[in-house]
């Protein structure tokens, strides 16, 4: 019996110092005063300096307006996102940017910010009731497809020999935006390739997995040399084109890629001729538009869905040599929270 | 139950091996499995050309006697004499490399591997050429040869020394097994129930084998149940009852009613 | 203890194997008619199937998977059942290949170091097999998981730079085939000879087929056990080479693409998983024929969402095959 006490107060002073440990940053703030809180996601590589340092972006454009301040990181994982969700309720939050990397527990969360009645703006993932705010993926994709139909245009006057389109059903409507979009924009440019040019195949935006199911369709097609390829992603395009190189010295390959994961550094595929770039550590810079209509008293009505979403961020197209003249994420972030007014966008997209 | 322990071998009822000394000597050696005594001072001698069976009734200890001659498993306490030395074995390879085979009951032989490979199975010969020795590279010749010249010496046909022994009859695993303890083991055989689960005529080939083992001047020393089996090929009979050796009887002047009476119990020894 | 029982079990009259005769040669007679027979029919549905370049893409289907299964197919053919780990020795090798290139290391010593180092994942397993005598299943299934988290925390993931000579050998020839393909190649030969000819590989397959006669015979079975997963380790570390060569992104995440395919190569080969029977040029065969299947598709029209399908139709067919066989010959079990 003494042990059970015992252990309970334990268990009691862990739970006190987990619902003090994730505090990281705090403007605090007198009574009646707009509180603006982020729950940040958690781990590096999915939302860059987002994910672990947290929120510069969100936290400037607060300041500059005046409001409290309040953020908790749900590192990705679904219990502190819940726990974290209670935080926020006792906390009084006007309102929350929700970033969470495990969505199975949203409905949960969803629930209990609903009660205290606290609007939520959810960064990519989509919850019914949560202002949707996230890249536009037909825009993405079509902004790919594009620049890169103005290259198939120029090298090659419109005929590629083979068209491939690297997709990854798994990822359901944001694949049939971006690697569609990417296809809708390439025709924009050269409206005559024809369909039987294109050839579709399951690439899983993984380069392991593209790149052999490309060389079996350049295989099957020997006479294509003039290959252009699109995918979901980044990697989902340079698996093709390695596949090429791998088959032979003559081929001819344009590959225009998404998401921007492997168009920068130093060693970018020669064959990436670029990629469209979402800058997700800004995207805090969109969510103002739907905060600050919050915070006058009228917030505009709910849009919750990627297909519906209240806030779409711009995508931005950018060459491979473009590419090597944006500065990283951390330093891309750090310049947006002096600019509080602007997005990424404005500030780094290649006119 | 109460019948005196014979605790070291009646050696004056063997005539024969009364000027020599045996290849293997267990004196009153005991072992016990935690609260379990499988063994109470039991003792044997074991001499070249003859051949000894350990019968008894299960339980009576005769596997965990066997287990200590062939050195798989250590006596707790008694003394073990290797012609005539002391010896104490602390892995089977010490055993395996003074001339001590055992042929264990089902476990002899690997059902993916050829006659010769099985054979030579964890004594495989180099071949000769220096280079190919370095890498470890095996002389299968030299080995089919030998094997086959082992094989006809007991007189064992098998129809290829190339297939995998899974498709021969139990008899001819058996006597595989015989000839491959008798390849290496040039001091004692230690059979574990030869003959059982064989029919009648492989019985019989595995006990002519047994019988040129003796003849090659090797110790046997077999386990079995098969009363019929022991009469026919041994030459002497250590009779085991709840741990202990309780008697050993010449075959020659002893029976089968004897034999059976002193396993149950019903002759005092 | 039924005589007539035993007696029928290893009677010679009894039916041995189900297809193709006996043994080895036979094993290799059914892969070569069934790789054959798909090539043929993909080269009648369309001519343009027998290219170079058809070619070319199949070698190069086979240079990760070829590599990955020799290694598996050791742990099999000793009687260690499966390594459900290998792809954590694949992905670490790729990653520190790429680590110690962008620190200007030379191209021995990386080989080396990169190498031996995933070796440790297999005295690992070996560890748990050996001393604390759990299922190796469960064990390289816990190595696995674990090694691939603790791989994702270690390496968000790998750039390979597309000047180097990893990046080089991936899409170079040599001796006109693909050169990633020699490693395959020459493990095939080399293993080929190891297990039939030389003595070591003599007292794998005893292990395996075998353990407790292994062991009366005088064969540290632990000893083996720590070689065999320790070596494995090593030949999927050289596939990890491959794959970095390959992949100029390493994610840890992509390992496990080939977990399926290598056992199904293992296991259509004729590598029996009770241990101790196997033929690495039958293994060669197989993996030819599994990298053919999904180029052939290609050619059939078929999309690649078909490929797992067929991967995983071929693994049930090939492990069914398999079991027939053991409940068929083994006398005991």
């Amino acid at each position: 019996m003494q042990k059970k006490s015992k252990s309970w107060s334990v268990i009691a002073l862990l739970s006190v110092v987990a619902l003090v440990l994730p505090t990281t940053q705090s403007i605090a703030a007198p009574k009646g005063k707009f509180k603006l809180c982020v729950a940040l996601g958690g781990i590096a590589g999915i939302l860059g300096t987002l994910g672990t340092e947290g929120d510069p972006v969100a936290k400037a454009g607060a300041k500059k307006r005046g409001w409290a301040y309040y953020e908790v990181n749900n590192k990705l994982d679904a219990q502190t996102a819940v726990k974290n969700a209670d935080l926020l309720v006792r906390q009084k939050c006007s309102a929350v940017i929700m970033f969470n990397g495990r969505p199975e527990v949203n409905p949960t969360i969803a629930k209990k910010l609903a009660k205290a009645k606290i609007p939520v703006i959810t960064y990519d993932i989509g919850q019914p009731g949560w202002y949707f705010l996230g890249i536009d993926n037909l825009a993405a994709g079509e902004a790919g497809g594009e620049a890169l139909g103005k290259l198939v245009k120029e090298k090659w006057n419109c005929q590629p020999d083979l068209v491939l389109q690297s997709q990854a059903s798994g990822a359901g409507i944001v694949d049939a935006m971006r690697t569609g979009g990417m296809i809708t924009g390439m025709k924009k440019i050269c409206p005559d390739i024809p369909a039987s040019k294109i050839k579709i195949f399951e690439g899983n935006g993984e380069i392991a997995v593209a790149q052999p199911a490309a060389r079996d369709i350049l295989a099957a097609n020997p006479t294509a040399k003039k290959i252009a390829v699109v995918g979901i992603n980044d990697a989902g395009v340079v698996g093709p084109a390695l596949a090429a190189r791998q088959l032979g010295s003559d081929y001819d390959v344009l590959a225009w890629g998404q998401d921007g994961n492997l168009i920068a550094g130093d060693n970018v595929n020669p064959d990436l001729k670029g990629s469209v770039l979402y800058f997700l550590e800004g995207y805090s810079a969109y969510a103002f538009e739907v905060l600050d209509q919050i915070a006058k008293g009228t917030p505009p009505k709910m849009q919750d869905k990627a297909t519906n979403p209240a806030v779409l961020v711009k995508p931005c197209p950018v060459s491979a040599a473009q590419a090597k003249n944006i500065p990283i994420d951390k330093v891309r972030v750090a310049n947006l929270a002096k600019n509080p007014s602007k997005t990424l966008y404005a500030l780094y997209c290649p006119k | 139950m109460a019948s005196p322990n014979t605790s070291i071998d009646s050696n004056e009822n063997l005539p024969s091996s009364l000027s020599r000394v045996p290849v293997m000597e267990a004196i009153n050696v005991s072992k016990s499995f935690g609260a379990v005594n499988a063994l109470i001072e039991a003792s044997t001698s074991l001499y070249s050309g003859e051949v000894k069976a350990i019968v008894g009734d299960n339980g009576a200890g005769k596997s965990t006697f066997l287990k200590i001659l062939s050195g798989l498993i250590q006596p707790d306490t008694g003394e073990m004499r290797f012609e005539g030395n002391p010896v104490k074995f602390e892995a089977p390879i010490q055993a395996l490399n003074l001339g001590i085979q055992t042929v264990y009951q089902d476990l002899a032989l690997i059902d993916t591997m050829t006659a010769t490979q099985n054979v030579f199975v964890g004594r495989e010969k180099l071949s000769p050429n220096p280079l190919l020795r370095a890498f470890r590279i095996v002389d299968d010749k030299e080995m089919t040869a030998n094997a086959m010249g082992v094989l006809s010496e007991l007189g064992i046909k098998i129809p290829s020394l190339k297939e995998t022994v899974r498709k021969m009859s139990g008899g001819q695993r058996q006597c595989l097994a015989i000839a491959r303890a008798m390849l290496f083991g040039h001091k004692l055989i230690i059979l574990d129930e030869p003959t059982a689960a064989l029919g009648v005529h492989e019985s019989a080939q595995v006990l002519t084998v047994i019988n040129k083992v003796r003849e090659k001047g090797l110790a046997v020393v077999l386990v079995s149940h098969n009363m019929q089996h022991v009469f026919e090929i041994s030459d002497s009979v250590l009779v085991m009852r709840l741990g202990k050796s309780i008697a050993t009887k010449r075959t020659e002047d002893s029976s089968t009613q004897e034999i059976v009476g002193l396993i149950t119990g019903a002759i005092a020894p | 203890m039924s005589i007539n029982s035993n007696e029928q079990r290893r009677s010679p009259l009894y039916p041995r194997r189900i297809f193709f005769g006996t043994g080895d040669s036979g094993n290799i007679l059914a892969l070569l008619i069934l790789w054959f027979t798909l090539i043929g029919a993909s080269a009648i549905n369309n001519s343009l199937f027998l290219s170079k370049t058809t070619f070319n893409a199949v070698v190069f289907n086979m240079c990760i998977l070829g590599v990955l299964a020799i290694g598996q197919a050791l742990i099999v053919l000793s009687g260690g059942i499966l390594d459900l780990s290998l792809a954590v020795p694949l992905i670490l090798t790729g990653c520190l290949s790429v680590i110690f290139y962008d620190r200007g290391w030379s191209t021995l010593p990386l080989l080396i170091f990169s190498v031996l180092i995933s070796g440790i994942v297999g005295l690992i397993n070996a560890f748990f097999i050996v001393v604390l005598k759990i299922n190796p299943l469960i064990v390289t299934l816990g190595t696995g998981f674990a090694g691939g988290g603790l791989l994702l925390i270690l390496f968000d993931r790998a750039m390979v730079n597309p000047e180097s000579w990893i990046a080089n050998f991936g899409i170079s020839y040599s001796l006109g085939v693909p050169s990633a393909w020699w490693p395959m190649v020459l493990f095939t030969i080399f293993m080929h000879i190891l297990i039939k000819y030389s003595r070591p590989g003599r007292r794998v397959v005893a292990v395996g087929g075998n353990p407790v006669a292994a062991k009366v015979s005088g064969i540290s079975l632990k000893r083996y056990r720590f070689a065999t997963f320790f070596f494995a380790s090593i030949i999927a570390g050289v596939a990890g080479v491959i794959f970095a060569a390959f992949t100029p992104e390493i994610r840890p995440s992509s390992g496990t693409l080939y977990t399926l395919p290598m056992i199904a190569a293992v296991v259509l080969a004729g590598f029996s998983l009770a241990g101790g029977s196997g033929n690495f040029l039958a293994l060669f065969i197989s993996v030819g024929f599994l990298s053919t299947v999904p180029t052939a598709l290609v050619f059939f029209g078929l999309e690649s969402l078909w490929e797992p399908f067929f991967q995983g139709v071929i693994l049930i067919v090939a492990v069914s095959l398999d079991a027939l066989r053991t409940k068929k010959t083994v006398t005991k079990g």
